[in-house]
């Protein structure tokens, strides 16, 4: 006997937060021309991915966006301007892997609003501790030198390491 | 659940445990953010690393939730009509004290039953001590479904690791869908009889309902065996012979449909239900309405005749066997089988030689649209022939309905 075939599309929740994030990091990233151009082709191919169940396809995507932050970070944007647009990145990521995932594992019939909001959540407060704290740190130690967010990133490195089980 | 207990448990299916390695990466992104941000002294780009390191970090920190669930199910029929919709209702607690962020459940749906709508899976998160409820709609198909244990995926936060888990409900839930017998067709049966009265007729005279012939009187013959009508009419006394109305024993094997049932016990021949099956599937011939009862229960719920593959191993030497054994010595057998192997065609001659007259109902499971449908659909079709050349009558049943299929057989006497 069968089972009714599972639309093992990712829940459209998921599907508009993560290209919704995306968006609003392109946008971050407008100040530069050439980066805006880039991050937006990476917003097209999370979209691309999502529709196709990509992984593959949300991986480049969100390297393109990523792609898209170096160049604003070598065009000289502001921080704040950068670290949202990578916090956006992470999270567009997450999300639409997340869906990805929850479309295969359940399909896009069942209820899964709940999951994919207390994921997105989680996923956003990460990158918001993340990126503000960071900033934060970076802001207190005066805006000097690049050494400060060295110390940051030694000190994240080090974090890694210890909490590694 | 106390804490030795669920370290115990935790243990027991660290198999069940993995790391799903989402976030293998993003600490290369935080680390070629840092080094482009240094060699083009750029603090912002050094600070974009930092995000990328927090995410790793948590990813790294994460540890397996603890799966502590009870569910319970309900449907709103157990007992439904065919092709009825069942709303089966699934409640889940989170019984353990940690928070699911991310739970999946994909429920036991019983194999042979098709969901119509609602979907049996749900992803959610539970508080401890919190509870969800799903439903969907089954439709409900002939036999007794028991529900599997639902599978439980649990993932931390991050998503980085996730606990696979199988929850049995607390009660068993099962739906039993036993239809009514009552298709309307007719079958003959093969001249072989017993000492029973009853309405398949042999040509052996004797004493018996229907009218055979008649006779010079005799003395010592029964008075009401007289042909009174004819003593008024001619005067000559004569004795009515009868056909001695004999009951086939028949025995039907391997039956997905009740109706050839519903057909001979109308026509008052005691029948019996065995099935050529790793499990053992067996109804002694017999008649009335509770034999009829069981029958239809043993028809719709027993395990060997359930649409789904059985799970032992089949050895069907023995199992004939011990059907062998079982058979009345003059039991005729009314077979239903599709005939898809040369073994089954070997064994009917068997059995037809070796004195049970064998009738075959055989549905036709083929198709003719790619070349192999139509190979098998070939052998099908020798198998029936070698069959019919064997004596044994073979009635095949096509796509229209069973009294059509039986009458355009015209009987399988």
């Amino acid at each position: 006997m069968s089972t009714t075939a599972i639309d093992d599309a990712p829940p459209r929740a998921s599907t508009a937060i993560a290209i919704g994030v995306a968006v609003v990091g392109t946008l971050s990233l407008a100040l530069s021309g050439p980066a805006a151009v880039v991050g937006a082709v990476g917003v097209v191919g999370l979209a691309v991915g999502l529709r196709s169940s990509s992984r593959a396809a949300i991986t480049l995507g969100a390297t393109g966006l990523f792609c898209g932050t170096l160049l604003a970070g070598l065009a000289g944007a502001p921080s704040p301007l950068l670290l949202t647009a990578t916090a956006a990145t992470v999270v567009a990521w997450d999300v639409a892997e997340f869906g990805i995932g929850l479309g295969e594992t359940v399909g896009r019939g069942a209820t899964t609003r709940r999951a994919e909001l207390v994921h997105a959540g989680t996923s956003g407060a990460l990158a918001l501790i993340g990126a503000g704290g960071g900033f934060a740190v970076y802001r207190l130690a005066g805006g000097g030198p690049a050494l400060v967010p060295i110390a940051l990133l030694f000190g994240a490195v080090v974090l890694v390491l210890a909490l590694r089980p | 659940m106390s804490r030795p207990e669920r370290e115990r448990n935790a243990s027991a299916d660290d198999g069940r445990v993995r790391r799903t390695g989402r976030w293998q990466g993003v600490s290369a992104l935080a680390l070629i953010a840092g080094a482009v941000g240094i060699l083009a002294d750029s603090a912002g780009l050094v600070l974009v690393g930092v995000v990328g390191v927090v995410f790793a970090g948590f990813a790294r920190a994460a540890q397996p939730p603890t799966v502590d669930l009870s569910i319970e199910r309900s449907v709103s029929d157990a007992e439904p009509a065919s092709e009825q919709e069942v709303t089966v209702t699934v409640t889940i607690e989170n019984t353990g004290d940690s928070v699911l962020s991310d739970l999946r459940i994909i429920d036991g749906v019983p194999p042979a039953l098709a969901v119509e709508s609602g979907s049996p899976r749900l992803a959610t998160a539970l508080r401890p001590g919190e509870t969800t409820t799903f439903s969907y709609d089954v439709s409900a198909a002939r036999g007794r479904h028991a529900f599997e244990p639902a599978f439980a995926i649990a993932r931390d936060a991050s998503g980085a690791v996730e606990r696979r888990h199988e929850v049995v409900a607390t009660d068993e839930t099962p739906i039993t869908c036993v239809p009514a017998l009552d298709a309307q067709v007719t079958i003959g049966l093969r001249q072989q009889t017993i000492g029973q009265p009853g309405r398949v007729l042999t040509d052996i005279g004797g004493s018996g309902v229907a009218f055979h012939t008649t006779r010079e009187y005799r003395p010592g013959d029964p008075l009401s065996r007289i042909d009174w009508n004819r003593k008024a009419k001619t005067g000559d006394l004569s004795t009515v012979d009868f056909r001695e109305e004999r009951a086939a024993a028949v025995e039907r094997s391997v039956a997905a449909s009740g109706a050839l049932y519903v057909a001979l016990t109308d026509a008052e021949n005691p029948v019996g239900i065995a099935a050529l099956a790793p499990e053992s599937c067996w109804l002694a011939p017999g008649l009335g309405a509770s034999h009829r009862a069981r029958a239809r229960e043993l028809l719709a719920t027993h395990p060997a005749l359930a649409p789904t593959p059985p799970e032992e191993p089949f050895f069907p030497s023995i199992r004939l066997r011990r059907l062998r054994r079982r058979l009345p010595s003059e039991a005729q057998l009314l077979v239903c089988s599709p005939l898809c192997d040369d073994y089954i065609v070997g064994l009917l001659q068997r059995l037809d030689a070796s004195g049970h007259r064998v009738t075959v109902l055989s549905p036709d499971p083929t198709s003719d649209e790619t070349p192999g449908q139509r190979v098998a659909r070939t052998e099908r079709t020798l198998r029936l022939s070698t069959l019919r050349a064997a004596g044994i009558p073979v009635v095949d049943w096509g796509a229209e309905s069973l009294a059509v299929a039986l009458a355009r057989a015209g009987g399988t006497r």
